[in-house]
């Protein structure tokens, strides 16, 4: 097993490399402090799995994943994070990692999840990953039924901005439209989705899933 | 009865060029017409360009994509009705997670008729497609 293994906290690094040459010792282990040096290791030794520590998972941390992947194909990304946030999971799925790992798990978890990522499964954090494929699914659910109802896209905007309880003259000041016009889009509004008014509104975007959860 | 065998128009949207030839091979040896695209922009561009399928059959994670499967079913959102309301048939490695994550009223509200977890098991797909296919002789009928 070919095995790169990547993050900018030596002392978490050696943990990692001694854990990973004791239990894998046939694996061959290439080790990186930095992302650029990741990325030419990766393109030199082709490893079959990736270990990536993203603490904190920065954008610039995730696009790590991207440039791995162009230079090694075949390589399969297993992020190591802090905590495992809905949208740090969502985009990691995205962009095609494998596994993801928390710092709190045990050694023989990692080991684990290691060896199945490199057999070709999956190691996600099973109810994190579930939450965020959810709520993205539903928050698409609910902008096709108000895209049914025959909103436009600046019904759309007022109608998330309304739905969260912001007024008339914020929601007029944050699209550059007068708060009157804003009244006038709010009644088509509530005559397309067949609402009484600003209330009912409110409570149709939470039910349906357009504005975040408190 | 003929009318519910009848050939479908199919889009797969997949970016494993293996997978993505199967599963043409196997829909169109079921009578299907097939559109393969490795991408969701590709896809998008067949959708605008293209009459219609009847059904799409999208692989959700295409990490190398320029619109992966879930911009793609945001995107078409943005469609008239005629392809927003596309039967979709979704997949991904991502087993029971995305099983879980879909559920009923979310299905229905962006036409997911079927959630299936890869590796795919062909004969379940096929079964899948025939069933839209059928429904849609069903529809016609009534």
């Amino acid at each position: 097993m070919r095995l790169l293994i990547a993050g900018r906290q030596p002392l978490f690094l050696d943990g990692l490399e001694a854990l990973l040459r004791r239990v894998l010792p046939d694996a061959a282990l290439t080790r990186s402090a930095d992302d650029n040096d990741a990325v030419r290791k990766a393109r030199a030794h082709a490893p079959e799995v990736a270990i990536l520590d993203l603490d904190p998972p920065t954008r610039e941390g995730l696009g790590l994943v991207s440039r791995v992947d162009q230079v090694a194909p075949a390589c399969r990304a297993v992020l190591f994070l802090a905590q495992a946030d809905e949208d740090t999971i969502f985009a990691a799925v995205r962009l095609g990692v494998r596994g993801v790992l928390l710092k709190s798990e045990a050694p023989a978890t990692i080991v684990e999840c290691v060896r199945q990522v490199h057999a070709g499964g999956y190691w996600l954090q099973r109810q994190t990953t579930t939450a965020a494929l959810r709520a993205m699914v539903r928050r698409e659910a609910g902008q096709r039924q108000l895209a049914r109802a025959g909103l436009n896209a600046r019904e759309l905007e007022i109608t998330q901005l309304a739905g969260q309880g912001v007024q008339n003259v914020a929601i007029g000041a944050r699209l550059r439209i007068s708060p009157a016009t804003v009244k006038i889009h709010l009644h088509q509004i509530y005559r397309k989705l067949g609402l009484s008014g600003r209330i009912a509104l409110m409570g149709y975007a939470r039910e349906h899933h357009l504005v975040p959860p408190r | 009865m003929m009318a519910a065998e009848e050939g479908l128009r199919v889009l797969v949207v997949e970016d494993d060029r293996r997978l993505r030839d199967t599963l043409v091979d196997a829909l169109e040896m079921d009578g299907h017409a097939v559109r393969a695209c490795d991408d969701g922009e590709e896809a998008l561009e067949a959708l605008r360009a293209e009459t219609p399928p009847h059904v799409i059959l999208l692989d959700l994670v295409m990490p190398r994509a320029a619109v992966d499967g879930f911009e793609l079913i945001r995107r078409l959102g943005e469609y008239p009705a005629d392809v927003r309301d596309i039967p979709l048939v979704v997949f991904s490695g991502l087993g029971r997670a995305l099983v879980d994550a879909i559920e009923p009223r979310t299905a229905a509200a962006l036409n997911i008729v079927c959630v299936l977890a890869k590796p795919l098991d062909l004969a379940e797909l096929r079964g899948v497609t025939r069933a839209v296919g059928r429904r849609r002789a069903g529809l016609r009928a009534g």
